[in-house]
């Protein structure tokens, strides 16, 4: 590939580099008007643009951004390409004139949120930015800058798109990425600066940057934190100051003097990159030149950490010995597999929110299963745990091709699990590593198996750290999995793996993760041999253990390690986890027992004959309701009967007190949430094929509508009535929903929508089900439909709520199992 | 949030959530513990962020039976007759955008997988606090007005009557809804969930002025109308 921008690289830390200031403003004080785009300029008054351009190189600046901030479809639609084409052609005859500068092609968001938070596919997203890019290398630009990004997500959407654009044109050039972050040094949608530059350095930004929102003063603090965090250069562009609204007219306080000043400062942290954002002029960035010019770029001293990161949380590996989740897997889990096959994401979510609510500081996601397309369902996984879930993920999967879709749709640096020493799978996963960024876990196995020595497995170790570091992953982004093999398998296997754990710190220096459960495998009593060995390995300095954090013995036993091992500053883990209890219950039976009786039993009439496992559910308490229902099934009582005389009778109840104005909706949800937990414990003791018996009702949110709020109440009110339901989600495409009624044979299908502009996309879905499948009932609710409405637009039923929609579902399954009957005979 | 905005917010959370009165008050009902603690919770996760853009506005009459049009700000002519009798004789008015930030819509998920009940009264309590949000920013700009005789009219929100959704984009853009963290979609819907988008006029005119809360809005069958004190 050929190169660009070489000489800009090399200066870097030999002297400050400059970027220019605002343009937006120095237009319009040229005559552009309020709500006019920019871009447009470039071909409309390039002369004009031009003169900006030659004011900031006057001025001294060495970088200039084209006059393309917004140049994307998504703004100018067709006219993008060669509004962007012209903004750097005239930011290149600037430098022409001047005598000096480079220019970048600069870009920033589409304005448009991404999904799964907002209605923009991420490859859309992608695509648009690569165009941006490839138009801007191709006009001639030496750089490409991508500046403003308030978003993670879109962030890492633009840098795919830029360096895939240059893979397209065959032409690398430098990458600068820069965010706006807010006073509490976030994004608007919540990253934190360490997790956003690790995420920016994976993907191979050559430098990261700050600008906007706020000055150079205000910014100190977020300087130092990215300089702390951040191996490449930084630059920082702040606004003279924030806005103030003086007379209408929206005004920056920081004159060119004071701007300099405070930039000094800025300078002085460690910054190598020094411009202007919304509200400075050349009068700015000239005065800030002349006082920096004579200061030397402080070399820089910051943390060689190995960063992970989710949508909004980010942790150091190292610092304190990680809890990973290990329970979205189905190895070993038939509820788990049967929620993959059904693609009930649903119940990953449960399992994700439970184990973060449990202290995990990450979560793995493995979703492999024969015959499931694991690339779209771990894609899928990975989207919709970020949804519920701030934490980084550990992207688990044996399929290199599931493991780049996942890779590609994550917010933020997740764990890679896993590569091992074996050639084939080094050559897949280590390009990958490479484009997305991620620590690695390296599996110590190769193609001859698992070395019964702690010195045969740290070879491969030292292997694959050369084999990593000739595609340009360091060594402190690997974190080497010792493997843990079951203590009962062989004499001596847990020993092998904490003397290779001691090796690998000693001799290698390197991070270390174990899979502890599987120690105990095959052993009664497990979470004492896991707990034990959990706190072993810890004492070899393990990085980071994949565990059940909702398993309380193992858990407290990793936090008691950690501190014990100085691993825990202050023990401020410990007594956060355990400062406040009285005796410390280990085991989640002896908990569950501790708080059996708080149920009190109804006296009132109707709830008086109901079962007390139903008045449980009735009342909402859902652990009460499991115990009672296990209790009876310990008894002997029949699964299926015990759903009959508690789950029915307690929910029914709670649906005629909602009807009668007796119980309102947070308290139906939470009777049904309880009906859950006890039909849980049923489904253990039913036969898979009884257990999956529930009608199936396909649920949507229609095209264009985002608000989901009602749709997802529903879905907790026909599951616990005992529906199978399939959740499309939010933004629903009519064919999605044809496509689902044909995949499952549902006959039932509920459609929602918030607004009036999104009922006809109702209207086009009942439309193309009447005519695709005409047996399939329709249900629809949503704040603006009413009975006439739903009449209108054709659909069988109208739910004024989520219990008509119950009544609703109840009526067209009893009507058409009447017809199927009929048809029998 | 003082005590009495709370109160207002609690009160008209339990209105949502179909509890008419003081419903959510009688302890037979169970509610008034769950609806603190989502209040609480809904409280944490808001980032309430605004802007407020103060700008020309003129109405030209259309003829005979034409529609008239709105002309507010930068906005392209909007013709609307609501929106006309709305800022009739106003040469000024607010263009606002108000939202509660994208940290409790994401909360809501969650808990919406966690646990629903407390997902649905956290809901609740998000739409109340975004309304009383608002109700402070404009008491305070009330404020400033009065010092020139100057009064708001009551708010409108693109969506309401002849109004149609499509002017969000431009609204939100001339509120630097990206600067907020406030998305348009594709519909025209806006992101964070707990937004809200409106115009209103300045009028020299008392009887016009704004009343905050329902008193000022003509639906009176609405399910979630307040109660009129």
């Amino acid at each position: 590939m050929m190169k660009r921008g070489e000489t800009l690289m090399s200066l870097w830390g030999k002297r400050f580099l400059y970027f220019d200031g605002a343009m937006g403003t120095l237009l319009q004080a040229r005559g552009m008007k309020a709500g006019e785009e920019p871009e447009r300029w470039n071909i409309a008054r390039p002369q004009l643009v031009k003169e900006v351009h030659l004011a900031y190189l006057e001025a001294g600046c060495d970088i200039i951004a084209s006059n393309t901030f917004g140049a994307t479809r998504a703004h100018l639609g067709e006219d993008a390409d060669a509004l962007m084409t012209a903004g750097v052609k005239v930011a290149m005859e600037a430098v022409r004139e001047a005598g000096h500068g480079w220019v970048a092609a600069d870009i920033s968001s589409l304005g448009r949120l991404l999904q799964p938070y907002g209605d923009m596919p991420f490859e859309e997203a992608v695509q648009q930015f690569r165009e941006a890019a490839q138009a801007g290398l191709t006009a001639g630009a030496d750089l490409v800058l991508i500046e403003t990004m308030t978003d993670l997500l879109e962030l890492k959407a633009a840098v795919l798109g830029a360096r895939e654009a240059m893979e397209a044109v065959g032409l690398q050039v430098p990458l600068f990425c820069s965010a706006a972050f807010d006073g509490k040094r976030r994004l608007l949608t919540g990253a934190d600066i360490r997790g956003t530059a690790a995420m920016l350095v994976g993907l191979g930004a050559d430098a990261v940057g700050l600008n906007c929102g706020l000055g150079p003063k205000d910014l100190l603090e977020h300087t130092r934190e990215l300089l702390r965090w951040c191996e490449k250069p930084v630059f920082i562009s702040p606004n003279a100051g924030v806005p103030v609204v003086v007379s209408g007219i929206t005004t920056f306080p920081t004159d060119a003097k004071d701007f300099a000043q405070e930039m000094v400062q800025v300078a002085e942290l460690g910054v190598w990159g020094l411009g202007g954002c919304c509200g400075t002029t050349p009068a700015h960035l000239e005065s800030m030149i002349r006082s920096t010019k004579g200061l030397n770029p402080l070399p820089r001293n910051g943390e060689e950490a190995c960063v992970i990161s989710g949508r909004s949380v980010s942790l150091a590996m190292g610092e304190k010995p990680l809890l990973i989740g290990e329970r979205i897997n189905p190895t070993g889990k038939p509820r788990m597999k049967q929620a993959l096959r059904e693609g009930d994401l649903d119940f990953l979510l449960r399992e994700a929110v439970a184990q973060a609510e449990a202290g995990a500081d990450a979560l793995d996601v493995n979703v492999g299963l024969p015959g499931i397309n694991e690339p779209e369902m771990l894609s899928k996984a990975v989207t919709a745990i970020q949804t519920v879930c701030e934490l980084p993920l550990q992207i688990d999967s044996a399929d290199a091709q599931a493991m780049e879709a996942a890779l590609r749709v994550y917010a933020g640096k997740p764990i890679i699990n896993s590569v091992s020493g074996k050639q084939e799978v080094l050559t897949q996963v280590l390009p990958l590593a490479r484009k997305y960024g991620g620590a690695l876990v390296v599996l110590l196995l190769d193609d001859n198996g698992i070395p019964d020595t702690a010195q045969g497995r740290l070879a491969i170790a030292r292997r694959v750290i050369r084999e990593a570091e000739r595609w340009g992953i360091p060594r402190r982004e690997l974190l080497f999995d010792a493997l843990t093999l079951a203590a009962s398998g062989g004499e001596g296997a847990p020993g092998v793996t904490l003397e290779t754990l001691r090796l690998l710190r000693e001799e290698l220096g390197v991070k270390t993760v174990l899979g502890v459960s599987n120690v105990s495998f095959g052993l009664p009593q497990r979470p004492l041999l896991t707990a034990a060995f959990t706190a072993m390995a810890i004492g070899q300095g393990l990085s980071a253990a994949i565990l059940n954090p909702l398993e309380p013995m193992v858990r407290a036993m990793m936090d008691a390690a950690s501190a014990i091992s100085g691993r825990d500053e202050g023990f401020a883990r410990y007594l956060a986890a355990y400062g406040g209890q009285g005796d410390y219950v280990l085991t989640s039976q002896l908990r569950e027992q501790e708080t059996a009786g708080n149920l009190t039993l109804e006296s009132d009439g109707a709830a008086q004959s109901l079962d007390p496992a139903a008045q449980a559910i009735l009342q909402g308490l859902a652990s009460q309701a499991a115990m009672l229902v296990r209790a009876r099934l310990q008894e002997g009582s029949p699964p299926l009967g015990l759903v009959e005389s508690c789950v029915m009778p307690g929910l029914a109840e709670a649906g005629n007190r909602y009807e009668q104005g007796r119980l309102f909706l947070p308290q139906l949800l939470q009777s049904a949430q309880a009906a859950q937990a006890a039909f849980e414990e049923i489904r253990r003791r039913l036969p898979r094929e009884q257990a999956d018996q529930g009608k199936k009702v396909i649920l949507a949110t229609v095209q264009g509508d985002v608000h989901d709020i009602g749709k997802n109440i529903v879905k907790v009110l026909l599951r616990n009535y005992g529906y199978s339901v399939v959740d499309l989600g939010r933004d629903v495409p009519p064919q999605s929903v044809l496509e689902a009624v044909q995949s499952s044979h549902a006959k039932l299908v509920g459609l929602s929508a918030l607004m009036t502009t999104t009922v006809p996309a109702m209207e086009r879905t009942i439309a193309l089900l009447k005519r695709e499948a005409p047996d399939v009932r329709v249900m629809v609710g949503g704040a603006v439909l009413t009975q006439e409405y739903a009449d209108q637009i054709g659909a069988d039923g109208y739910g004024k709520d989520a219990m008509a929609a119950v009544r609703l579902a109840e009526r067209f399954c009893a009507s058409q199992e009447g017809e199927s009957g009929a048809g029998a005979k | 949030m003082n005590h009495e905005d709370k109160g207002r917010a609690l009160r008209m959370a339990a209105r949502y959530l179909g509890l008419k009165g003081a419903l959510w008050r009688n302890p037979e009902t169970g509610m008034e513990a769950l609806l603190e603690k989502a209040y609480q919770v809904a409280l944490e996760a808001a980032e309430p962020r605004h802007c407020l853009v103060r700008c020309p506005v003129r109405v030209e009459e259309g003829e005979g039976e034409e529609t008239p049009r709105v002309f507010f700000g930068a906005l392209p002519a909007l013709p609307s007759r609501h929106l006309a009798r709305l800022l009739a004789g106003c040469r000024e008015g607010y263009a606002l955008l108000a939202t509660l930030g994208m940290k409790l819509d994401l909360t809501l998920r969650r808990l919406m997988v966690s646990d629903p009940a407390l997902a649905a009264a956290a809901g609740a309590c998000g739409s109340a606090l975004i309304e009383v949000y608002i109700d402070g920013v404009l008491r305070l700009a009330q404020a400033s007005l009065a010092a020139a005789g100057e009064h708001l009219t009551p708010r409108f929100s693109p969506g309401y009557g002849d109004v149609p959704l499509t002017v969000q984009p431009g609204l939100i853009a001339l509120c630097k809804g990206s600067s907020l963290g406030v998305y348009v979609t594709q519909a025209n819907q806006m992101i964070p969930e707990k937004s809200v988008s409106a115009v209103m006029g300045i009028t020299r005119e008392k009887a016009n002025a704004c009343l905050l809360g329902c008193s000022n809005c003509g639906k009176r069958d609405c399910p979630f109308r307040e109660e009129e004190a």
